[in-house]
């Protein structure tokens, strides 16, 4: 069997399972529907011509989980229980929507261009000026419009017509609103992160509110009277103005960060370095006590370790306090929402402390290593002596993983099941399997990579150990049923 | 067929799809329910999930757009007008939608032209319309009844439907259906989650493709608990069935609130096997072995506090630091389990249980009649019985001797009254022979009937100390059903195939969904349990409308004889 290559990225996989496995993580949803099933159809016949042995070993393992869930049917069924199917309609809403809102984007995309001219090239002589606004937009003429479009009344000599200045359109005076001039020209300028500050501070209170108010409908618009001051304000309908701040709001919201979201974000990198940290600590604690390497060399990189996660602590304790005393002391009340989001988030940080910072095994010390390498000795003789029985090794395998994370326990198995053949054959270099050159060729790497403090390297290369020793665990079962008989 | 795995895998799911950051949950009434019988809201801090709304009561004024939110709702239609004022107005920076069950194309078209804000970023379908009780009980929590008279209650109905189609999804299961001839509701529902099937093929052709072309096709089965009205009327000896039966468990949570100088904290306790070692380990037990079970538990956690104690050295203190969460942990467990349990040999004890369900167990599994009236009589008489338990046995009584020549229910609902029952609760005991007795049954019922195992066993277990004997000898209709079915020696008659194209009838179904209509109970739950256990290779999973215990059945019969003028 030569492998198998991706048609879609031509990366190459050896087994026909890895390939669809990859196929359908990485190229879900690229092709249509057909092809990967073709694809599905060929890799089926493939497996069954080749009837590979990862079938077989497949198979074997689910005869040990069962065993492994005896007691308990349904840890055995959570084993196996799989996500559940889902559909997506995010393609059908996403068309609809933008259908929906593309006119909303024109709309408010002419009305800031509008805006713009308005802004900079208005003279300032009242004649000029209406030529110019009228120049921007054509407004609507008076005899077509005998009502207010917003309140309905009519227009005589009290209630005037007015234009806005935006889409032309004819409303009365208490219908219309104004733009002050420093709204405006924030709507128009290009968001620049002063700007962006400056409306963190303005927007959510003043400008938008009586836009929002309006919208429920009330007629009476007592806030748009145009002030005295000398700031030209621009006179607008309330279509135009919702368009306005909408578009402002979102703005505001795309480019303002508040600080607890600063905060928030370096909170979670020291806590997803500490999760990073544990596992590596996990590990190497594993290691000592399967006593399957330098105790001094790992022990001091445990103790390192170990202080990182301490130091972490720390910050993370730190951080999650601050994050909770957020805007306690202010001048205005926290909403009940954001102040019980901050305790959350200072009660997750508590328990992740308590769980699992405070809760980690101690290094053993040099003698309980000692300790542990005699038990393993007289473990790995007894297992020599009945080297066919798979339940034993099972059981064996079940007490080491106790305490270890659920996923280490094949290599574990592998581990304790099979090293002594390994050291035995290590004598005589000449005739060994290559597998078992491979294999110690690999854990060379992992010492010299754990010496260089690449743990990362390590850790991958141990992924690669286990999985050789697997495979050569599969291979010598045969071999060794033979020596038994 | 991990139930509360499944609901767990979509959780995390929408978790990841929603990213990094901090969360909020937008739930409805049963959405809640759904999650919260999963995880508990310390594992969903871990997730980053920090908030937990309903979209019927979310407040209008806090806008948090920094906050992503995951909404997971049924698609009713009120959670969509909720969700679309809530998306023409967002609170929140994006919202990434799940619902817990197929939706109709035209509730997504309406939802997009409400997101004016353009705050949606994923739209999904996760099949979860259920509430995963256990990894092998769900429920669809339906409260107002199955049935009104001899139909269904129409929204118990697509509640039921929508709960089933969930379970079959989440599981990926392509089922045969069968139904209880003799019930025409079962029949119906049989056929509307067969409807369904057909009309969203797509869905479903995925599940049976995974499936392997040997083995014999999953199999739901519809049951009514007219079949079988004696379990839900019996008092309980195993530990989550008594909980519920006098304590009332709801989405695994119990009231403690009326039981005087209660803490605070122990106001509402949480029974979750999920969560809870020792209640994984002993929901199934009888009674008398969880209390030695408890006094170990206890005897363990005296040890510790007493090691704890002495904080000498520093390595001492080393050591008790590890050790406290774990400490901590195990004494919120063991202090919870000890009040639940002494308060359940209080109750026991004040209302002479014991005898009461001596009685029951005798009518439900003998036929003596002189003997069971003798008894009956007796305790009608007795102080120390509640009132609802005086009523259970009469209730008992006439369904096991309706048709016996010299039964006195008459002069017992006689004495019922003169004990203060009032006259509403009377009545349903003619409920309840309307709803399950002999007349309101063809041969269906009988035939099983003889089936009960009539197997008298007393189980002496000593233990906590007023516990000597405890009977449990009462085994429910549906564990005979269960065994036949996996026999492949279910009668055809009685329990029709609804897909016969699919099926030739004596196969051997390894993966079997019951769902009973009109609730179903722990003890039942109990039994499918054990035999997960003891039939190898079949994996069974019982659903049902609701979970009741006599109290709640006492409802159910109110609503369903409240259209047929009982």
């Amino acid at each position: 069997m030569e492998g198998f290559l991706c048609p879609n990225c031509i990366s190459r996989f050896d087994t026909a399972r890895e390939l669809l496995a990859h196929f359908e993580e990485q190229h879900k949803g690229e092709t249509p529907q057909k092809a990967v099933s073709s694809l599905r159809g060929i890799l089926d016949k493939a497996k069954k011509i080749l009837n590979t042995d990862d079938e077989g070993s497949s198979k074997s393992t689910n005869a040990a989980d069962n065993e492994f869930y005896d007691n308990d049917p349904n840890e055995y069924w959570r084993s196996v229980q799989a996500c559940g199917p889902t559909r997506s309609y995010w393609e059908q809403f996403k068309v609809r929507r933008n259908h929906k809102i593309e006119n909303c984007v024109i709309e408010t995309n002419k009305l800031l261009i509008r805006l713009d001219k308005l802004l900079r090239e208005t003279p300032i002589d009242p004649d000029l000026k209406k030529l110019h606004e009228k120049s921007v937009v054509e407004w609507v003429e008076d005899v077509y419009v005998n009502l207010c479009p917003q309140c309905a009344k009519t227009f005589n000599f009290s209630r005037r017509r007015h234009h806005c200045r935006l889409c032309g359109g004819i409303m009365c005076h208490n219908c219309s609103h104004f733009l002050d001039s420093n709204y405006a020209k924030q709507l128009v300028s290009p968001i620049d992160l002063e700007t962006s500050q400056l409306m963190s501070v303005s927007s959510p209170d003043s400008p938008s509110q009586p836009g929002a108010l309006q919208r429920r409908g009330s007629i009476i618009s007592l806030p748009s009277i145009p002030s005295s001051s000398n700031e030209p304000q621009i006179r607008v309908c309330i279509d135009c103005k919702v368009l306005l701040d909408r578009r402002n709001q979102q703005m505001y919201e795309q480019h303002s960060r508040p600080i607890i979201c600063q905060m928030y974000e370096m909170h979670r990198e020291n806590v997803d370095e500490a999760h990073r940290l544990i596992e590596q600590y996990l590990q190497i604690i594993d290691s000592l006590r399967n006593a399957e390497c330098n105790y001094k060399v790992e022990a001091t990189h445990g103790q390192e370790v170990r202080i990182k996660l301490v130091r972490l602590g720390e910050k993370i304790d730190a951080m999650s306090r601050r994050i909770n005393a957020l805007g306690v002391q202010g001048d205005i009340p926290l909403n009940p929402s954001q102040r019980q989001l901050q305790s959350r988030i200072r009660a997750a940080a508590v328990n992740f402390i308590q769980q699992k910072l405070s809760g980690l095994p101690p290094i053993p010390t040099q003698a309980e290593y000692e300790k542990l390498r005699e038990e393993k000795l007289k473990a790995q003789e007894a297992a020599l002596n009945t080297p066919n029985d798979p339940k034993l090794v099972n059981r064996s395998s079940k007490v080491y993983s106790g305490s270890t994370s659920k996923s280490n326990q094949n290599p574990v198995l592998a581990k304790d099941g099979w090293t002594p053949e390994v050291k035995i054959k290590d004598v005589n270099l000449e005739d060994m399997d290559p597998m078992l050159i491979q294999i110690n060729q690999i854990k060379e790497f992992i010492d010299l990579a754990r010496k260089a403090n690449k743990y990362d390297e390590a850790s991958m290369l141990e992924a690669n150990l286990r999985e050789l020793e697997i495979e050569y665990m599969m291979q010598s079962i045969p071999v060794n049923g033979d020596v038994g008989r | 067929m991990h139930l509360i795995e499944s609901i767990k895998h979509y959780i995390n799911l929408m978790v990841q799809e929603t990213g990094v950051g901090m969360k909020c949950l937008l739930m409805d009434k049963e959405t809640t329910s759904i999650v919260s019988m999963a995880y508990s809201q310390t594992e969903m801090l871990d997730k980053e999930v920090y908030l937990f709304e309903r979209i019927d009561r979310i407040s209008s004024c806090d806008h948090m757009k920094y906050l992503k939110c995951i909404v997971f709702l049924r698609p009713t239609k009120e959670n969509i007008d909720l969700l679309i004022q809530e998306l023409r107005n967002p609170k929140f920076g994006q919202y990434h939608i799940y619902f817990s069950n197929i939706i109709s194309n035209s509730d997504i078209m309406t939802l997009a032209e409400s997101d004016e804000h353009e705050s949606v970023r994923d739209v999904q379908e996760f099949y979860s319309d259920f509430i995963a009780v256990s990894p092998t009980l769900f429920s669809v929590n339906v409260t107002n009844g199955s049935f009104r008279g001899n139909k269904w209650n129409p929204s118990a109905l697509q509640r039921s439907l929508d709960g089933i189609i969930g379970v079959l999804l989440s599981l990926q299961k392509y089922p045969n259906i069968r139904y209880q001839a003799s019930s025409d509701a079962c029949r119906k529902l049989a056929d509307e989650v067969n409807h369904l099937i057909n009309k969203e093929h797509s869905l479903f052709a995925n599940c049976s493709q995974n499936w392997p072309n040997d083995s014999p096709a999953p199999l739901l089965l519809v049951l009514d608990r007219k079949i079988d009205a004696f379990t839900p009327l019996l008092n309980q000896w195993t530990y989550q069935a008594m909980l519920h039966e006098l304590l009332t468990i709801n989405n695994n949570r119990i009231n403690l609130s009326n039981i005087q100088g209660i803490s605070k904290d122990m106001r509402e306790v949480v029974v979750s096997a999920e969560q809870d070692d020792f209640y994984s380990k002993n929901m199934y037990k009888n009674f008398g072995e969880i209390g030695i079970n408890i006094k170990i538990l206890m005897e363990d956690f005296q040890d510790k506090t007493k090691s704890q104690k002495k904080v000498e050295t520093i390595s001492d203190m080393k050591d008790f630091i590890e050790q406290y969460p774990q400490f901590k942990k195990m004494s919120g467990t063991v202090s919870k389990h000890v009040l639940l349990i002494s308060e359940l040999s209080r109750l026991v004890a004040a209302h002479n249980l014991m005898d009461v369900s001596e009685a029951e167990q005798e009518m439900a599994c003998q036929s003596e009649h002189s003997k069971s009236l003798k008894k009956v009589r007796q305790l009608l008489e007795d102080s120390r019985v509640q009132n609802i338990d005086k009523l259970r046995l009469v209730m008992l009584y006439a369904l096991r001797f309706e048709n016996n020549s010299n039964q006195e229910i008459a002069e017992l609902k006689k004495i019922l009254k003169s004990k203060g029952i009032p006259e509403e609760q009377i009545k349903s005991i003619q409920s309840l022979l309307n709803y399950a007795g002999f007349k309101s049954q063809n041969q269906t019922q009988t035939d099983l009937l003889s089936t009960v195992n009539e197997v008298f066993k007393k189980r002496i277990i000593k233990g906590l100390k007023g516990i000597e004997n405890i009977y449990t000898q009462h085994t429910p209709i549906l564990r005979e059903i269960i065994e036949d079915l996996a026999r492949g020696r279910l009668k055809v008659n009685n329990f029709p195939y609804l897909t016969e194209d699919r099926s030739q009838g004596t196969e051997k179904p390894t993966d079997i969904i019951i769902f009973m209509v009109g609730g179903t109970t722990y003890e039942e739950a109990l039994h499918v349990d054990a035999l997960n256990r003891s039939l190898p290779g079949v994996r069974i999973i019982l659903g049902s409308t609701c979970i009741h215990n006599l109290a709640s059945f006492l409802d159910e019969l109110s609503y369903t004889s409240s259209r047929t003028g009982f």
